[in-house]
């Protein structure tokens, strides 16, 4: 479990002027869950997955972590190292490489066969893999996802989805979403948080109650589209100029 | 590949037709003028050239000043890019300070070392390889200041050390454009050396192309443009090829 206990966070521009990115954003990410921040782009997503994990610092504010945790962040545009073929790319950072763990990874993300290519313009949905796959040969406890779908089709977008979905069942991994999407979240996690933009801030949660086994039917059942429907609305609650970019 | 053919054929018809003009307008219509020599002067010239101007010596000495200080400068690079990085990085607003002196004419340069160590070769080869280094270590510094956010988030995402982190990721990143950056510091070297022997007037290609103009040998001057023309295109041609097998990723 990671608490995320009021954190706020502001710079000064070159005029002096001072900017709020985040104000007391405060959320509890349970363990071997999904959990995600809905909220409008440029809203502080990026800012506050970095003060997750230790990337950027909080003006103010803590994260409260169960000891020595490895939390990993996979940036909104997938990095995958162009010079370094998909298994170099995997193990990258590791200090002692198990190949035959590598070999398995590779295999659940389904880059079998790839292992010698080089990621130098591949798709969203290939670097995405790549990334994944590293942040697992890691042994993460929590892996942060920044706007994961951004720039995929719909059918790469169906595929990843369902591959996190997978992912978090096998190797019991915590999630922290952050997206633009409510359907996507609400397809992956177990909590949502909804989140405004200037400054970012938590408007309110809600606890997803939907089988833990999802697939496609989900999206038909009734509980699941009067859940977005409900999530909608508090959306409409607060001002809609705020909520630009937000899909649904 | 279409598209090159293409391209190649154009090319290649382009320059047939100005070589056909050419000939028929300065061999023919216009054989004495003061903007082409003759066609048939210049191939005797070619000749000419060799013997009288010692063209093979010329040639030795401005290609072996030129690749040798591009192999030098490469090699300084690469023994020390972790540090250069290092110091790009911890020191950027102390180095972009450095802008100032970037209005020195690199001629006038040329003209310093000549009064230091005239009529010497090794100083033409140290100033090629300051000059070829300054550009390369300046073109990995705007590199690196242009690095990719995400990979650094990745790289101290995963706690790679400072070290791995400008050998491995700041590095390579640069290299797909500091490699193509060597073609310009090429041609640029190229330019560089020629005024360096010009000014020196003891050897190499600059200083027969100041014998020729002091001759006032018009056709010669022409033909050593032919010259020097073709070897830079086909050093260009190797530089371009070593390239595209050795560096097969884009920073993207």
């Amino acid at each position: 479990m990671i608490e995320v206990k009021n954190i706020s966070k502001e710079y000064v521009d070159d005029s002096g002027f001072k900017n709020i990115i985040l104000k007391n954003v405060s959320l509890n990410i349970p363990s071997e869950k999904i959990t995600s921040v809905i909220a409008p782009c440029g809203s502080g997503k990026s800012t506050l997955l970095k003060i997750i994990s230790g990337l950027e610092n909080a003006t103010y504010g803590e994260v409260i972590k169960n000891g020595n945790q490895k939390i990993v962040y996979i940036p909104s545009q997938p990095s995958s190292f162009p010079w370094l073929n998909v298994e170099e790319n995997i193990s990258l950072g590791l200090h002692k490489k198990d190949s035959t763990k590598i070999k398995s990874i590779i295999g659940f993300v389904g880059l079998e066969g790839y292992e010698s290519f080089h990621p130098n313009n591949k798709s969203y949905g290939f670097r995405f893999r790549i990334a994944l796959a590293r942040s697992l040969a890691h042994h993460p406890s929590v892996i942060l996802l920044d706007d994961p779908f951004f720039q995929m089709d719909v059918q790469t977008k169906m595929e990843i989805l369902f591959l996190i979905h997978e992912t978090q069942i096998t190797f019991k991994t915590t999630f922290l979403l952050a997206t633009t999407n409510i359907t996507e979240a609400l397809f992956l996690s177990e909590k949502i948080y909804l989140m405004k933009k200037d400054p970012g801030e938590i408007i309110a949660d809600h606890m997803v109650d939907l089988p833990q086994k999802r697939d496609e039917s989900i999206y038909d059942s009734e509980k699941f589209i009067q859940l977005r429907s409900h999530i909608e609305k508090s959306f409409k609650k607060i001002d809609s100029q705020k909520l630009f970019n937000l899909s649904i | 590949m279409k598209e090159k053919k293409i391209l190649l054929q154009n090319s290649a018809a382009l320059f047939v037709t100005l070589f056909f003009v050419y000939v028929v307008l300065f061999e023919f219509i216009l054989p004495i003028n003061k903007v082409l020599p003759k066609p048939s002067s210049v191939y005797e010239s070619f000749i000419h050239i060799w013997s009288d101007y010692n063209l093979l010596f010329a040639f030795t000495t401005t290609t072996s000043v030129i690749y040798v200080a591009i192999a030098l400068s490469i090699l300084f690079l690469y023994a020390g890019a972790k540090y250069f990085i290092k110091l790009f990085v911890e020191m950027k607003y102390s180095i972009q300070s450095f802008q100032i002196f970037r209005f020195i004419p690199i001629f006038f340069i040329a003209v310093l070392f000549n009064f230091w160590l005239p009529n010497n070769l090794l100083a033409e080869l140290l100033f090629g390889f300051l000059a070829a280094a300054f550009l390369a270590l300046k073109k990995l510094f705007d590199e690196s200041m242009k690095i990719k956010e995400e990979y650094l988030l990745v790289a101290r995402n995963l706690n790679l050390t400072q070290s791995d982190m400008y050998k491995n990721i700041y590095w390579k990143s640069s290299l797909p454009a500091l490699v193509k950056y060597y073609e310009k510091i090429h041609l640029s070297l190229w330019t560089l050396i020629l005024i360096y022997e010009f000014i020196d007037n003891t050897h190499g290609f600059g200083f027969i192309s100041r014998t020729a103009l002091d001759y006032k040998d018009f056709t010669a001057l022409y033909t050593l443009a032919i010259i020097l023309s073709l070897l830079i295109w086909f050093g260009n041609s190797v530089i371009r090829f070593v390239n595209n097998k050795i560096i097969y990723w884009s920073a993207e």
